[in-house]
């Protein structure tokens, strides 16, 4: 099959779409909802995805070149995998939109405050258009590079800003009981980590051998977005103690901290490109796997491409609805609606079918 | 906004009939293409006021709002919002 990856560059996009906007934007409102307990949240959430992952990598090794829909249909009925697939389609137009509001609302509120948020939607989501249209193939390669100065940029600020962390902002724990960890994890499961359902469509494209271990390298790319994530975080409550969660974009805030003699200031610009960038990849690895959704439930050749930009069109049109809604709106959505939609329209449909499977290879 | 918006639509349009080759694709993706299209469309009109409807994120509030409202006045430990 033309277009093919390796399985490490799936696991690369697979830590690039867990981590992208999530190591900006994570830290704040996970700490706001588990307090110091944030990390236990984390652990627990990327344990949980850790555990989605075997459905995931067994399903496509057992389907090597077909995806969730067509291994679905096989495994169940073709009406109910494409009932299932137009599920994850709506999560998918959901996380492209989403991530390109977070974009704009971050570009809107902390860098150009006197801009309109939709010329950052409108730019942005052509900017994602162009690049999901050229093909897995070609910005699979161009991600690892960009994913790497994205990690350095956010390692550099939390070794410089190091000097500013207090030891005693991490605690009190537990002290009011454990609804805030069942809080945080339900808020971390849905960003990011119930999201790697979306995989199911992207799976196909690695071209696998012998002994690949597509599945290993997944689920180390698990950890080591949850060892990124628990870094930000825990810099985060440790810079910032009992604020940490009105910190919104914490890393951006955590930089804004750094001030080493007059060469190292305005760190910020650094976590700017890296929240742009990260959130950017994700949002293209989201729109791909839409339209390879939408491909899948209309029968067309997987490398069509056609239906691309009307789709990112209508994500874009999507997005700029949200700046007339509000942020608190925006908000609720986020962090109370995204765990729920993440659940009924990615992990369920994923589990379903991976039941059905079971089923099938017991009655076999 | 309305003017770049118009241009991304343009030349979306323009490169999917020419290079994309839209023109000779199958009657079902122009299909698709065209109510991808009509949904970007009717959110325009919301975009621009010129309609007061409910949105794509309108509908999921409806859908998933009133069940996560109680997930998470469950899980406040001050008792909900």
């Amino acid at each position: 099959m033309k277009n093919t990856i390796t399985p490490t560059q799936i696991a690369v996009l697979l830590f690039v779409f867990l981590t992208g906007s999530a190591i900006i934007n994570i830290p704040a409102p996970l700490i706001a909802v588990s307090d110091n307990e944030a990390w236990i949240c984390l652990l627990a959430a990327a344990a949980i995805g850790m555990l989605l992952l075997v459905p995931l990598v067994s399903l496509a090794r057992r389907f090597p070149d077909m995806d969730f829909i067509e291994y679905g249909a096989q495994l169940t009925s073709r009406p109910v995998a494409v009932v299932l697939g137009v599920l994850l389609l709506t999560l998918h137009l959901h996380i492209v939109a989403g991530i390109i509001m977070d974009i704009s609302l971050f570009l809107k509120s902390s860098m150009m405050r006197n801009t309109s948020y939709a010329y950052f939607t409108i730019l942005t989501s052509l900017a994602v258009a162009l690049t999901a249209r050229v093909g897995i193939g070609r910005f699979a390669g161009m991600f690892g590079l960009l994913m790497l100065s994205v990690m350095l940029f956010v390692v550099f600020n939390i070794s410089l800003a190091s000097p500013g962390f207090h030891l005693p902002y991490l605690l009190p724990i537990l002290d009011q009981g454990v609804k805030p960890i069942w809080h945080g994890i339900y808020y971390i499961y849905g960003f990011p980590y119930g999201e790697l359902a979306v995989f199911c469509m992207i799976l196909p494209y690695v071209r696998t051998r012998a002994k690949d271990r597509t599945g290993s390298k997944m689920a180390l790319a698990v950890a080591l977005n949850a060892a990124s994530l628990l870094a930000v975080t825990l810099a985060t409550v440790l810079t910032f103690g009992p604020i940490a969660g009105e910190r919104k974009y914490s890393m951006f805030e955590v930089a804004r901290t750094v001030y080493i003699t007059e060469i190292f200031e305005r760190l910020e610009a650094l976590m700017g490109y890296s929240m742009i960038v990260a959130s950017f990849m994700k949002a293209t690895i989201a729109l791909f796997s839409a339209h390879l959704t939408l491909n899948s439930l209309l029968r067309l050749p997987r490398d069509n491409r056609q239906l691309i930009f009307p789709l990112a069109f209508l994500t874009m049109l999507i997005s700029l609805i949200v700046g007339i809604r509000g942020e608190a709106y925006w908000s609720f959505i986020v962090s109370s609606i995204h765990p729920l939609w993440v659940f009924a329209c990615g992990t369920v449909p994923l589990l379903v079918v991976y039941a059905a499977s079971l089923v099938r290879r017991r009655a076999a | 906004m309305l003017a770049l918006l118009f241009l991304a639509l343009i030349a979306f349009l323009a490169y999917d009939w020419t290079a994309g080759r839209l023109g000779g694709a199958k009657l079902r993706i122009k299909i698709v293409y065209a109510v991808l299209l009509l949904a970007a469309g009717y959110h325009l009109l919301i975009v621009t006021r010129t309609i007061t409807a409910a949105s794509y994120y309108d509908l999921s509030m409806r859908i998933f709002g009133g069940i996560a409202e109680r997930i998470v006045a469950y899980l406040d430990p001050k008792g909900g919002t």
